[in-house]
């Protein structure tokens, strides 16, 4: 349920609340109650019962009370005139049935009637009425005549026409002005036509001024049929609104299941507020439908409060649901029934909806949660409203009482929509923890990994640490062990002179300058390498008489001149020097860095005496004095560099060496 | 013009006296003293006041940084120059940022020490390639990845960038001054002048991280 939907919700349920409080205040806050003279309430009357002879009567199968189709025409009489025939009755006045009653049969038919003595208050030039909250057994016949014995009476209401919805209409009868003339009394005899045996009811009569006994009669008029009314239609609108929902949900279950609850609602307080149709067979399914819905109501209910059991009651569902079936095929009425089976559907109903409940109420006593146990207390509530309902109809309960079932359907539906949206905050409750654990998992695994990464970084660091510790005890024992093992033996050799000594020294300080070197930051620039080289050669090259020639051209970063390479690439380029100084001859020395193609080339050219075969063959059979092992020494380097070098030297032309270094080292 | 008076900090006292030896023996320089520690070189400071000092960063009680920092601060008229045995980028560029404006190989010595100390005093200061990268890196970075140099911190001018430049890619001082029509001289000035840069923009560096870290307030 999104936000703007929970509002509405919210709204609607407000002003249904809103309806039944402001009713409520205008029921205490009537000008009739503040001003107006009150009108009288007559619990006490007289009672004459005269018979009507036997009658073949047309039953329905229907409410009891409305058993009675219709009756017989021609059954007008005026209440007897011999005082003696009257007792005094208490109002209201209510019995109820005593034997069942069978269509086609001939019964005892009699007249009721209550009379009433009413004095009109002096000074009080207001029109009288008389207000009847409800009154069954038959229709209603009303007659009134001036006070004393010998006036004729009028008849008021004869209410036959109306039969059929007399069962829950109050009614409303304007006394004649002249009649009810201030300071006059008036009689007042109410007719119940009743069948000997058969319940009936009748309500205390109000006589008074009409404004205040039409105030009394609205009043009443709400709260029987009107509200009535408006609780099918805000229930209609939350069961559509439950209906989009469920539209919209994955599992729509509760919610078209309370859709379901308010259109049967809807059906089963139709009667409340529309008058049964007269024609037989309609007015026969109309009825059949009104009962019948009280089973599919409550059987919706039980399934939707079983929705909020964590475990589905299959068998129990599926009975439910076959008890509402088999009951409504057979109070079809197109097979003959009789009005017994009403009362045997009501309480089957009744049965049923005990041991449901009570089966419920187990659940929710073994903690089946707050909203589950909240509903189960609803649906006994409503259970308890449903009871009084059934005496009501049955004529034990005094008709003024209401019909209060449909009310326990307002506190049901909000009961209802309180726990939709309260699964709904526990399904969002319970995405959004899901979604944390979610987080948190993710966390983890996150964390994991970059302890993973760790790991690896710490591992490669090792590794390059390895790496370069061997590099440096390769090159210690290869460059500055060996030069200086060997300045040893000169030594010990006693072959030594001061300058062979110093230069023996010199080369392992060389050497390990150019280790020293080949660790500067040289950011990946072949001729700061290079210029670093040339520093350290510089004096020695002009010492010699060599004069330096330097080009060199911007070049592209070499990405994998790292110190171990740029050790290799110093020692290539000092052995081209070396060369030079040892075997060339030379007078210049001509040094260029450039690209070419996708290498750079690093060319060290001098002009001394060349000669492919005095320079490079003879050395390459193994010239002790490191030539031969220099020119292999630099192609194995080369090579590790996946660098290549070239000769290019002829006899008086000089010697050109060149270095070429891929940009891109393809491993 | 009075040969510079020089003063030496080394601990090993064979070089020591090597230099000592060489500068009495130079009619151009002149030995103001010497000293083994950072103790006694801070005496020689102040007592001397020598126009160049000749300072080994390595020294049994300390680091020469502390002595160039010294005589950065109380003798702006002298020229350090710090005593490497190679001349590796770590150790220069820290005695750059320290105040020092030139050094000496180790290797180098004795012969042409008087030549370097006579440039040095007349406003041009040695370099080598890597540390001409270093100062490029660290005065005139990128300008996509430089962030705006700090008030007071003053960044390369083009010369000296141009000098700097050809310097990386190993020209010699006299390459260059042809290069750019220069005379060596004013090369090897545009070098200093990078080097006080340098020691410049360390010290605002300083400042900065200080004030971003809250230590210094403006």
């Amino acid at each position: 349920m999104s936000v703007a939907e929970r509002w509405l919700a919210l709204g609607l349920s407000l002003l249904l609340a809103a309806v039944v409080l402001a009713t409520l205040l205008l029921d205490f806050n009537s000008p009739g109650r503040a001003g107006q003279p009150a009108p009288v309430h007559y619990t006490q009357a007289e009672l004459a019962i005269t018979s009507l002879g036997e009658q073949e009567l047309q039953l329905g199968r229907h409410l009891p009370e409305s058993a009675i189709l219709a009756l017989p025409p021609a059954q007008r009489q005026l209440p007897p005139a011999d005082d003696a025939a009257w007792q005094p009755v208490v109002l209201p006045d209510h019995a109820t049935r005593e034997a069942a009653l069978q269509s086609g049969r001939r019964y005892a038919m009699e007249m009721r009637w209550y009379r009433v003595q009413h004095r009109v208050a002096e000074r009080e030039p207001l029109p009288q009425a008389l207000h009847i909250a409800r009154a069954v057994g038959g229709p209603v016949l009303v007659l009134a005549r001036r006070g004393d014995a010998a006036a004729p009476w009028r008849l008021l209401l004869d209410n036959t026409p109306d039969w059929l919805s007399q069962w829950n209409q109050p009614l409303y009868v304007a006394l004649p002005p002249e009649l009810t003339m201030p300071g006059a009394v008036v009689q007042v005899a109410i007719g119940l036509p009743t069948v000997h045996g058969v319940q009936y009811g009748l309500a205390a009569p109000v006589i008074g001024p009409a404004p205040t006994v039409t105030w009394q009669q609205q009043r009443r008029q709400f709260w029987q049929v009107t509200a009535m009314q408006l609780l099918s239609l805000s229930g209609l609108v939350l069961g559509a609104l439950a209906l989009a929902l469920a539209w919209r949900r994955q599992q729509p279950g509760s919610h078209l299941l309370f859709a379901a609850i308010t259109s049967v609602w809807a059906v089963r307080n139709l009667h409340y507020f529309v008058a049964p149709p007269g024609e037989r067979l309609a007015y026969e399914w109309f009825w059949w439908a009104t009962n019948s819905s009280i089973s599919w109501l409550t059987m919706l209910f039980y399934l939707f409060v079983l929705r909020f059991l964590p475990r589905r009651y299959v068998a129990l569902e599926r009975a439910l649901l076959g008890f509402c079936v088999v009951l409504s095929l057979l109070s079809i009425p197109l097979w003959p029934l009789q009005a017994e089976a009403l009362v045997m559907q009501h309480a089957l109903n009744v049965a049923v909806a005990l041991g449901v409940c009570l089966f419920l109420a187990t659940l929710a006593m073994r903690g089946a949660g707050t909203e589950f146990s909240l509903l189960v207390g609803t649906l006994f509530v409503g259970i308890v409203l449903a009871m009084h309902d059934l005496l009501l109809l049955s004529g034990r309960l005094p008709p003024e009482h209401l019909y209060v079932l449909p009310y326990s359907c307002l506190l049901l539906l909000f009961t209802f929509q309180h726990a939709l949206a309260r699964q709904h905050a526990a399904a969002f409750a319970d995405l959004a923890q899901a979604n944390a654990e979610q987080e948190l998992r993710l966390a983890a695994q996150q964390a994991q990994l970059e302890a993973h990464h760790e790991t690896l970084v710490g591992f490669e660091r090792e590794q390059a640490l390895l790496r370069e510790r061997q590099r440096l005890m390769r090159d210690m024992h290869d460059g500055l062990g060996s030069a200086l093992l060997s300045s040893l033996a000169l030594v010990q050799g006693r072959e030594l002179s001061q300058p062979a000594v110093a230069g023996v020294l010199r080369e392992c300080i060389d050497d390990l300058r150019l280790v020293i070197d080949s660790l500067e930051p040289i950011e990946n620039d072949l001729a700061t390498l290079l210029g670093t080289l040339r520093l350290r050669l510089g004096d020695r090259l002009e010492a010699a008489g060599l004069q330096l020639h330097w080009a060199v051209d911007d070049v592209p970063p070499l990405a994998w001149l790292d110190p171990p390479s740029a050790l290799q690439v110093l020692r290539l380029a000092q052995e081209m020097f070396t060369n030079v100084l040892k075997h060339a001859h030379a007078r210049h020395v001509h040094v260029s860095l450039r690209r070419v193609d996708d290498n750079v080339q690093v060319e060290v050219a001098d002009d001394g005496v060349g000669c492919r075969a005095a320079l490079l063959e003879v050395r390459d059979v193994g010239d002790r004095s490191g030539g031969g092992r220099g020119l292999r020494n630099m192609r194995t380097r080369a090579a590790s560099l996946a660098a290549r070098v070239e000769f290019d030297s002829g006899p008086g032309e000089g010697t050109r060496v060149r270095l070429l270094l891929p940009i891109v080292q393809v491993q | 013009m009075q040969p510079p008076r020089i003063g030496i900090v080394e601990d090993n006292e064979a070089f020591r006296q090597t230099l000592a030896q060489a500068i009495e023996a130079d009619p151009g320089l002149r030995l103001a003293g010497s000293a083994d520690d950072v103790r006694s070189g801070m005496s020689l400071l102040a007592r001397e006041r020598p126009d160049v000092l000749l300072v080994d960063l390595g020294l049994p009680d300390g680091s020469g940084l502390a002595l160039i920092r010294e005589a950065a601060r109380t003798l702006p008229d002298c020229d350090v120059m710090v005593i490497t045995v190679f001349g590796d980028e770590r150790h220069v560029l820290e005695s750059i940022e320290a105040g020092a404006t030139g050094y000496l190989l180790k290797t180098g010595l004795p012969p042409d020490l008087s030549a370097q100390v006579r440039a040095l005093r007349e406003g041009g200061s040695p370099i080598s390639p890597v540390i001409a990268r270093r100062l490029l890196t660290r005065l005139a970075p990128s300008p996509s990845s430089a962030p705006e140099p700090a008030a007071g911190d003053p960044g390369l001018s083009q010369r000296e960038i141009d000098v700097l430049q050809y310097a990386a890619k190993g020209f010699s001082y006299d390459e260059i001054a042809g290069l750019l029509n220069l005379t060596r001289h004013t090369v090897m000035t545009y070098v200093k002048r990078s080097y006080r840069k340098l020691q410049v923009h360390s010290r605002t560096e300083a400042l900065h991280e200080a004030r971003l870290l809250g230590l210094l307030r403006d």
